[in-house]
Formats: structure tokens, C-alpha cells, sequence
């Protein structure tokens, strides 16, 4: 925590987020997001404005967001151009340059029990990120042997699982010399573009110097793309969890790829149960749990 | 002294036809680039997801004066962010339309779109569009048929207006 308490944010991050919100509350949003350590600003209809800090909130006095500011939020997130953010409005988040995230809620349109598109968008949560160095370190040793293991990060929601996918991006492809990892080709498959956070191709967080993105794209497909246009070393993806994402990394497996995944589980049973370990792809799984503390299990020695 | 003023009044009607008749022209022709211009922004919009200020400064590059100056308008405006993309449109037809040589049915047809602009998603942007496209492409054939009927009329109606006032003074 200490760790993260120092990462304050930059001056031009500040001002593309407070850039959001219509001009009255800049000045003493900029001042929050200076003086404290903020996590989400949450946006409500007839509702103060929600300032979310780790382990408590506040609301910010004398606001009151209204129906007008959020078409102003809304004009803001999208350049003034739906059109443009269909598929983002879809999954219900955007990436912002800076990587942070906003996530919208509404009136979701149903067509035959698909969500089309979501109207009438009153409400945001806006997701401040900061990049946290260093935080797979400890887990480097189970993780790497003379080469990286195809294994599974695994924890429930906010236990950390993408910022650890993130920090092991950038050490696999700088590598890390402490610990003798040599530098090697990192591919990126980014479905919910959780990961880089790539804003227009981009990606906003740094996730290493041998590192390639495919941003936004369905994580079966894209782990076969990348081995065919990228070579890579390693693949990382986020979230596995349906059959065809376990096929793509079994065949990324066999064609000599590491592959490093996601998935949420509480814990190991869960992961058995839903068929994940039951792949023998898989050479160690990193347990995390809500207290961001996690540890390594291997596969094949030790006893599942 | 005579003659001279004779020979102003001349030119200065000839000058008059040959402007009427340039307006005819160059109102067909702003229909053609104008219809050009928003076939341009529907491949943006569906192909490109490119949002509207890109859009405005890219159309603005391609097409030329008076209307490359409204798209122009137009991006800054929404770029400068005080501007709701509805007013930002408007206010750019408003201040460049007398440059333009297009009549009031044009202008309809492009505040109404502007209405739609950036509201909707995809496919209803691209149905916009090509509404406003069908009725771009009436007002076309109208012009050009206007032009077709009334060029060289309003040319040598001028000369000939000038004729004639010269002779009933004299």
C-alpha cells in the first residue's frame, strides 16, 4: 500500500479526467485529485458527486450532477461521435488516454436478448488507474524456470490479478537481471483492454519495451493471430474461462508458446470445477486472494 | 461624357448576367462537392469510427472554399468544447452560408442533419446521412437543370439589360 500511496498523478492526467465534467466543478475536483488518493469519482443522477479513496468515500458538497452534465460527460467520452464508441457503449466501458477507465450505465436496448446499445447514459464511474511496479516479484521464482510457465492467475475480483499481468508483461519483455530472466517477446491479446488500457492503438500503460498489443480482440482468435504475425515468446491474455479460449491456449502450448492467463476464482476448487486446471496445459496456477496476497502452486509436483 | 456612362452601364449589367449565371453554376457544383463531402463522412462513420472533429478537418481538406471553410468552422468549434455539436453545426452554416451560391432548401436539409449528429449510433447515423443525401440529390438535379435553362439567359440578359437601359435614357 505504501507502494501505491507515492504514485501520485500526473498534472496533464488530472486534467484530462476533471476535462470530463462540465467547467463548475474543475476547480475543486483538481484539488481532490490532488490531495488525495482517488480511486473512482462516481457519477449519479441527482446525486452529489461520489469521490471513492481506498477504503472510504465522500461526497463532494454543493453538487448536485444533473441530467444536462451527464449528456456534458457523455459529449466528453465520445468526441461528441456515438457512433464511434458503439461497441465500447456495448461492453458498458472506456479507455481515456492515461488508461483510465470509465465505466456508464443506462438504459440498456435489448434486440433478442443481445444488448444492443445502452441510451439514456445518467451514470459513470470513473476508474482512476496508476501502474504499481514491481508487484510480481515475488512470485517471478514459480512463475520462471529457465523459461516462463504456461500458468493460471487466479482471484477473486480486485485481488489483482491484471496489474500483476501487467507488471510480469513488462518484466518479461525487459527483462528482469536480478533474478537472470533474460528480455524476450511479449504478445498482449487485450479483449477488455484492461491490460495495456490502449487508447486509439495505443497502449496507455507501460507493458514493456518487447511487448505487442491486439487490442479488443476475442481471446481465442487473437492468441492464433499473434502467433502467426507476431512470433512471440509469451502470450498473455486476461480472463480465460470458456472452452475455446482453453483449446487456443493448449494449441499456443503445443506450438511452444508460454501462455500466462486469468481467471476469476475464489479458489482452487472453483477453478477445477469450471475445467481449467483440468487442463494439463497448465504448469502452475498463482493463487490470489482479496487481500492482494497470493501463492504458487505447481502443477505437476504438487498435489492439486 | 455620355458615352462613357453608356459604356459603365454596359459593363456593369454584362457583369451582373455573368454573376447570376455564376451562381447557377456554382450552386450545382457546391451540391456535387457538398454530396461528395458526406458520402466521405459516412465511410468515416462506418468504416472508420472516426469521431466528428477528425471527420470535420479531414472533409475540410478535401473539399474547397467556402464549404472546406465550414467544415473547417465546424471542427474548431467542437474542438474548443464550450459548443454542443447542434450549435457548433448551426453557427458554422450560419457564418459561411452567404459565401455559399446555395439556395434555402440546401440549407434545411443540412440543419436537419445536423440535428442528428453524433446522436446515434452507426447505422441510424448512416440513415441520416443518406436521407439527407437523397435530398441533397434533388436539389441537384433541380439546380442543374436551372443552370441548363437559365446560364446563357442570364448572361445575355444582362448585355441585353444593358442595351436597353442605355437606349431609353438616350
Amino acid at each position: 500500500m505504501s507502494l501505491m500511496l507515492k504514485q501520485s498523478l500526473e498534472l496533464q492526467s488530472i486534467k484530462n479526467i476533471v476535462a470530463l465534467l462540465p467547467y463548475q466543478y474543475h476547480q475543486e475536483l483538481t484539488s481532490v485529485l490532488m490531495n488525495h488518493f482517488v480511486q473512482e469519482i462516481r457519477l449519479r443522477p441527482n446525486q452529489s458527486i461520489e469521490v471513492v479513496l481506498a477504503g472510504e468515500s465522500f461526497f463532494l458538497r454543493n453538487t448536485l450532477f444533473n441530467e444536462a452534465d451527464a449528456t456534458f460527460v457523455l459529449n466528453q467520452l465520445s468526441q461528441h461521435s456515438i457512433y464511434a464508441f458503439e461497441e465500447e457503449l456495448r461492453h458498458g466501458f472506456l479507455t481515456l488516454r492515461g488508461g483510465h477507465r470509465v465505466g456508464i450505465a443506462g438504459e440498456a436496448v435489448v434486440e433478442k436478448g443481445v444488448v444492443k446499445t445502452i441510451k439514456h447514459i445518467r451514470t459513470f464511474n470513473i476508474r482512476i488507474s496508476r501502474a504499481l511496479e514491481k508487484v510480481s516479484v515475488p512470485y517471478l521464482q514459480g512463475l520462471y524456470e529457465g523459461r516462463w510457465k504456461t500458468s493460471i492467475i487466479a482471484g477473486p475480483p480486485q485481488s489483482g490479478k491484471t496489474t500483476i499481468l501487467r507488471d510480469l508483461a513488462k518484466i518479461m519483455s525487459n527483462g528482469y537481471e536480478r533474478l537472470n530472466i533474460p528480455p524476450q517477446k511479449v504478445a498482449i491479446v487485450d479483449e477488455r483492454s484492461e491490460i495495456a488500457a490502449s487508447f486509439e492503438g495505443t497502449p496507455q500503460h507501460d507493458v514493456g519495451k518487447r511487448t505487442d498489443v491486439l487490442d479488443r480482440c476475442p481471446k481465442a482468435e487473437g492468441m492464433m493471430m499473434l502467433i502467426r504475425s507476431m512470433s512471440p515468446n509469451v502470450i498473455i491474455v486476461d480472463e480465460v474461462g470458456s472452452e475455446a479460449d482453453i483449446r487456443a491456449i493448449e494449441e499456443a502450448a503445443s506450438a511452444g508458446v508460454a501462455v500466462l492467463c486469468s481467471a476469476h476464482a475464489k479458489s482452487m476448487n472453483d477453478l477445477e470445477a469450471r475445467g481449467i486446471i483440468s487442463s494439463d496445459t497448465f504448469e502452475g496456477i498463482l493463487l490470489l486472494n482479496d487481500k492482494k496476497e497470493g501463492h504458487f502452486v505447481h502443477k505437476k509436483r504438487g498435489k492439486l | 461624357m455620355r458615352w462613357i456612362g453608356a459604356i459603365i452601364l454596359l459593363v456593369g449589367m454584362t457583369a451582373i448576367g455573368f454573376e447570376w449565371a455564376r451562381r447557377l453554376s456554382q450552386r450545382s457544383k457546391q451540391i456535387r462537392e457538398l454530396t461528395t463531402a458526406l458520402q466521405h463522412f459516412e465511410a468515416e462513420v462506418m468504416y472508420g469510427h472516426t469521431p466528428l472533429i477528425h471527420v470535420a478537418n479531414r472533409i475540410s481538406s478535401t473539399v474547397s472554399s467556402p464549404l472546406s471553410q465550414f467544415f473547417k468552422d465546424f471542427g474548431t468549434r467542437l474542438k474548443e468544447g464550450n459548443h454542443d455539436v447542434q450549435s457548433a453545426w448551426q453557427e458554422s452554416i450560419a457564418i459561411n452560408w452567404d459565401k455559399t451560391a446555395m439556395k434555402i432548401k440546401e440549407k434545411e436539409a443540412l440543419l436537419q442533419f445536423g440535428q442528428t449528429l453524433g446522436q446515434h449510433g452507426r447505422y441510424e447515423q448512416q440513415k441520416y446521412i443518406q436521407l439527407t443525401l437523397t435530398h441533397l440529390r434533388a436539389e441537384e438535379i433541380n439546380a442543374r437543370e436551372e443552370q441548363l435553362r437559365y446560364e446563357r439567359m442570364a448572361k445575355s440578359l444582362g448585355f441585353l439589360g444593358g442595351l436597353l437601359a442605355i437606349i431609353v435614357m438616350i
